[in-house]
């Protein structure tokens, strides 16, 4: 029998508004415990919640940009359990109406996931666990929160890191949250089922929670369907279940204790008025939007002429594509777009990941890349020395021109020169001559080595080739 | 003390002491020192007080005394005021009357205490009342129950029965309580004293322990109507800090009180009939006719209104303040603030639920009990939706009552003040007291308890004014009437 | 639990409940809620013969003044000092409060 996985994924997004949702305190990560609360946020009695308008603001821009149904009036309901890190004892969310519902996350050109519903929430604390304690620190608690949730027609690990890849960019590229999965403002559940191929009847599903990294995301879910099919082909039943994945063991293991089957007694919350959004609002917020990622990609293939692939890349990150196009602007056709965009793809992106550059403000700048490159344009280097030169620019932030010149790193243009050094290296090695002569065109390849050695790379390569080939062929004609 | 001080026992008016103290023919220490000592004579035999500090009065005037000299507007200047001990002050226990409570110290001020104390008031001190405002009676209290001063045998009603008692032995010329389903109404009557529950919204409850989030509403208590008023204008207003607060224009209602001239005229009062039924102690309905006479002799007509919904009041207010409060009262835990078990403990559950046990008293457990349960699954719309349902045919039926009638007008409770002990086994019976108060609070409307008389015992009889939504200023006006034609809150005072 | 409306409780409901609300009553408090809790909902039975209403009636009275502006502007305002945030904690450790260690 056949098996098809059944997969649904639930994404927590921060919101990255100045304060809470329901309160002043400040949402800057990483501050120290218990510096960000006030007696709202730690639950104390007496206190009230108020909505922050600019996380409602953030809210109606993701569900326009995802094409949901944005309901004129929405209400806050209490879900009620206890936890250490919950200092109301309830959380304040949405339950029966959602202020969005439906939606569609369009992954790429192919394909897309549809949405169930988008809803606000708050976040909870953080329990930090010692040997015989847990420790709370509720500088999280009340964060604000939205909670999109995608009907469950995912078909694969790949398909499901695809869609939290696009729905990432997405929110990155409106602005409403930098979507940073290690520092928890991207949190990702997945709901985990088999079902057999053309039946309509749904297997047990087991959730997998807060999955922190795009690759755990995908080695988690197919572990998860391994697991399950394995039990399904031997008889036994799948037991539902919350699970937490084990990157070290790569494998899903239960959770404990916290997620037994509860009553979570939702009912309207007394201390907040309906949430209403106007359909002005709405305008308002949809002639501000940004230009999506998608629209952005197909734009900038058509536009400068480069393969989609090239473009989704550049897109993934808009201040990436702006970057990318001011320094195409920078480089006034001195060089094709293509090579700007191998530029940024691969050696600025990497670089910026692993360094942690802040793209708006980044290491080497526009103009410092487009410097670089317009020198490549002109002969001045090299592409191969190029990247020598780039280096030091990370190093040194000293513009490409300097740095070309402290380095004598002027790439030889000098015919006259190569020819010499051409002639040399023909002479040194008669056998490899014959060898080339017989056929063997591979050995080309051995002689630019030999006078990228002699000239220390900073042969033209394209002269050195028609020299190098000139040569070759007329001692052909000689023989 | 100058000669022409008012400060004698159940002779000083709030108005009358702030407008004194801004003059100068009065200092703020006189009044301190008369109430304290009122206090001292008092407070311990009624059990008004959950907290009284003289070196806190004392901070506090001398703070006033150099704003006086700063020439600040105070319109409350050196009044001293009781906070009910549900409503948090920063810097004075706030217990709710709980051991859940017991310590705790609130970082921050409730929106009026922070309006009263702008307003030149001097918080005298924190009152008893049914732990976590549950209750009728005021016995409910881990602090004891408080004492009528009428009668020291007796309730002096709930759940703000400390603040009631407190402003009838006169330790203070007002005081704040809380109402949910009568709370400063019921003790009000059973004290012979006003309390007024305002419109919903109207007064911020940022800074009151939640009992019930839709129905809760803070009101002052005093023995003159303008006190009343005086009061009222300083603590009501919108709060940003309360999604559930209305932004109002600012009222001078004393102002309008004090230039009032009685006249009724036009005035269309309906009797709710459902209210007069079997039941209703005969001295209090004698003396609600008796009321009506003289609302009658001042131009009012007086009719009969039927709200038949009133049948269900006392279900739906049980069902979904229990609902609400159950929620509310989740977040007492012990782990951030109040009372945490000093048992061993096996897990966190254990924690929970021993803090809880030891931290709740028996009426507070029971409702929320019954409120879990009308929200747990399976249940839900049979109870709580139902409930609600029945707020909304309330609701709506007092909406139209009050399309009849200028103002409704009913007893307080069916019978006045009873003894301590007496109902405080049976749950049921005592929240079958609340049937004349509910329906107002489940409506949102504003309502007043006015003194109308005494029965055979002595004891306080009040009758309950309500009228539409931010008609405060109407209720206090034709209640001003009532008591400038009938005067009978200064015959009597309790002989403490 | 299982759906009712005979508006009575039993003391393995009750039980239940108490569970959910984190109370540890002992023996004698459960029968005496079983027993308060079913003579309150007795008297609330005559609530089953109202009728079934819209559902759409239900959100519009409350709060009937809405339409002033409810949603706070996003400023950020100073936190409590931690003194005061951990001032009324029985345990606590460091900066963070302490409970019992959780098992996740």
């Amino acid at each position: 029998m056949q098996f098809e996985p059944i997969i649904g994924l639930e994404v927590h997004c921060q919101l990255a508004t100045n304060s809470k949702l329901f309160c002043a305190c400040s949402t800057v990560f990483g501050a120290d415990a218990n510096h960000q609360v006030c007696e709202v946020c730690l639950g104390m009695p007496g206190t009230l919640p108020v909505l922050n308008k600019t996380a409602v603001h953030y809210a109606i821009k993701l569900a326009i940009a995802v094409g949901g149904r944005i309901n004129e009036q929405s209400t806050f309901a209490r879900k009620q359990y206890f936890y250490p890190d919950l200092p109301k004892g309830y959380q304040i969310t949405q339950f029966e109406q959602p202020y969005c519902e439906g939606g569609v996350v369009q992954v790429d050109k192919e394909t897309r996931v549809e949405l169930i519903r988008i809803h606000i929430e708050e976040d909870a604390g953080k329990n930090v666990h010692a040997r015989d304690s847990s420790h709370i620190d509720y500088n999280r608690a009340g964060m604000p929160l939205v909670e999109i949730v995608s009907k469950p027609t995912i078909r694969s690990a790949a398909e499901a890191a695809a869609y939290l890849r696009s729905l990432r960019s997405l929110v990155r590229h409106l602005g409403i949250s930098d979507g940073n999965l290690e520092e928890g403002s991207f949190r990702c559940d997945a709901n985990v089922s088999l079902k057999p191929v053309g039946s309509s009847v749904l297997g047990t599903r087991c959730e997998i929670k807060n999955l922190n990294s795009f690759r755990y995301v995908e080695r988690a879910i197919n572990f998860e369907i391994e697991r399950q099919r394995e039990l399904i082909i031997n008889g036994m039943p799948v037991i539902q279940q919350t699970l937490l994945f084990d990157a070290e063991l790569g494998r899903t293991i239960p959770m404990r204790s916290k997620e037994e089957s509860h009553d979570y007694r939702y009912f309207p919350d007394p201390d907040l008025p309906f949430l209403r959004i106007s359909k002005e609002r709405i305008k308002t917020i949809t002639a501000a939007l940004p230009e999506l990622p998608l629209a952005m990609a197909s734009r900038i293939a058509e536009q400068y002429t480069l393969p989609d692939h090239d473009a989704h890349l550049l897109t993934q990150d808009k201040v990436v594509a702006h970057y990318f196009e001011q320094v195409v602007l920078a480089c006034e056709n001195s060089v094709s777009s293509k090579i700007v965009a191998n530029w940024v793809i691969g050696e600025v992106i990497p670089l910026a990941s692993e360094q942690n550059w802040n793209m708006s403000n980044p290491v080497i700048p526009y103009e410092s890349l487009a410097g670089l490159l317009k020198l490549i344009g002109i002969g001045t280097v090299s592409s191969k020395i190029a990247k020598v030169v780039f280096e030091e620019m990370v190093k040194s932030g000293e513009n490409p021109a300097l740095i070309v010149d402290k380095l004598g790193l002027v790439q030889v243009s000098d015919e006259g020169a190569i020819a010499k050094i051409v002639d040399q290296v023909i002479e040194e090695n008669p056998e490899q001559v014959t060898q080339y002569l017989s056929g063997k065109d591979k050995v080309l390849g051995f002689f630019v080595g030999q006078i990228m050695r002699a000239s220390k790379g900073k042969m033209n390569p394209g002269l050195v080739n028609s020299i190098l080939l000139k040569k070759l062929d007329q001692r052909r004609e000689h023989n | 003390m100058t000669q022409n001080s008012p400060l004698q026992p159940y002779q000083a008016s709030a108005l009358k002491i702030s407008s004194m103290v801004r003059s100068g023919d009065l200092a703020v220490s006189e009044v301190v020192a008369f109430y304290l000592n009122r206090t001292k004579q008092i407070a311990d035999r009624i059990n008004s007080h959950t907290y009284h500090q003289v070196k806190s009065v004392e901070i506090q005037t001398r703070e006033l005394e150099k704003r006086l000299l700063a020439r600040e507007h105070l319109p409350m200047a050196g009044v001293p005021i009781l906070v009910k001990d549900n409503i948090c002050t920063r810097d004075m226990p706030t217990t709710c009357a709980s051991k859940m409570l017991e310590n705790f110290r609130p970082p921050f001020d409730a929106h009026v205490v922070a309006r009263l104390r702008h307003a030149g008031a001097i918080i005298f001190g924190k009152t008893n009342l049914d732990e976590f405002a549950m209750g009728s009676s005021s016995e409910n209290s881990s602090f004891g129950p408080t004492l009528n001063p009428w009668d020291l045998t007796r309730v002096p009603g709930g759940s703000s029965g400390g603040s009631a008692a407190a402003v009838a032995a006169d330790l203070a010329p007002v005081a704040l309580g809380s109402d949910t389903g009568g709370s400063i109404r019921q003790p009000a009557a059973f004290c012979g004293i006003y309390g007024l529950k305002p419109t919903y919204g109207t007064v911020s409850r940022f800074g009151l322990v939640s009992y019930a989030s839709s129905l809760d509403q803070i009101g002052p208590f005093a023995r003159d109507i303008c006190d009343l008023a005086l009061v009222h204008d300083v603590i009501s207003g919108h709060d940003p800090r309360d999604s559930t607060s209305r932004v109002l224009d600012s009222t001078n209602v004393c102002e309008e009180l004090i230039r009032y001239e009685p006249n009724l005229n036009g005035t269309k009062i309906g009797l709710i009939k459902e209210l007069f039924a079997t039941g209703l102690d005969t001295s209090i309905n004698a003396a609600i006719q008796e009321a009506a006479d003289a609302l009658r002799k001042l131009g009012a007509e007086i009719r009969e209104v039927s709200i038949p919904s009133l049948k269900y009041s006392v279900s739906s207010y049980y069902l979904i303040a229990t609902a609400e409060a159950s929620a509310n009262l989740a977040r007492y835990d012990g782990i951030r603030y109040g009372h945490r078990t000093q048992e061993p403990v096996t897990s966190l559950k254990d924690l929970y639920k021993k803090s809880r046990q030891e931290g709740f008293g028996r009426e507070v457990k029971q409702r929320i009990m019954l409120g879990t349960f009308a929200l747990s699954s399976g249940y839900y719309d049979a109870y709580y939706g139902k409930a609600t349902q029945a707020r909304r045919l309330i609701a709506h039926e007092f909406n139209k009552a009050l399309e009849e009638a200028d103002f409704l007008l009913s007893p307080v409770a069916p019978t006045t003040a009873f003894r301590l002990g007496e109902k405080i086994n049976d749950p049921l019976t005592m929240y079958l007291g609340d049937i004349c108060t509910l329906g107002v609070n489940l409506a949102g409307l504003p309502a007043l308890s006015v003194p109308c008389g005494w029965d055979k015992s002595n004891l306080p009889i009040g009758m309950q004014i309500i009228g539409r939504p931010l008609s405060e200023k109407n209720l206090l006006t034709t209640a001003r009437a009532y008591e400038r034609s009938v005067g009978l809150h200064l015959q009597r005072q309790p002989s403490l | 639990m299982a759906e009712t409306t005979d508006f009575s409780v039993d003391e393995s409901t009750v039980a239940k409940v108490a569970d959910l609300a984190n109370l540890q009553l002992s023996a004698a408090e459960l029968i005496g809620f079983q027993t308060q809790l079913t003579r309150i909902l007795r008297y609330a039975v005559d609530l089953r013969d109202l009728k079934a209403e819209q559902k759409t009636a239900d959100q519009t009275e409350r709060f009937a003044f809405e339409s002033q502006e409810l949603e706070r502007e996003d400023q950020c305002l100073a936190s409590l000092p931690p003194e005061l945030a951990l001032g009324n904690a029985t345990k606590t450790e460091g900066t963070a409060f302490s409970v019992p260690r959780v098992i996740d």
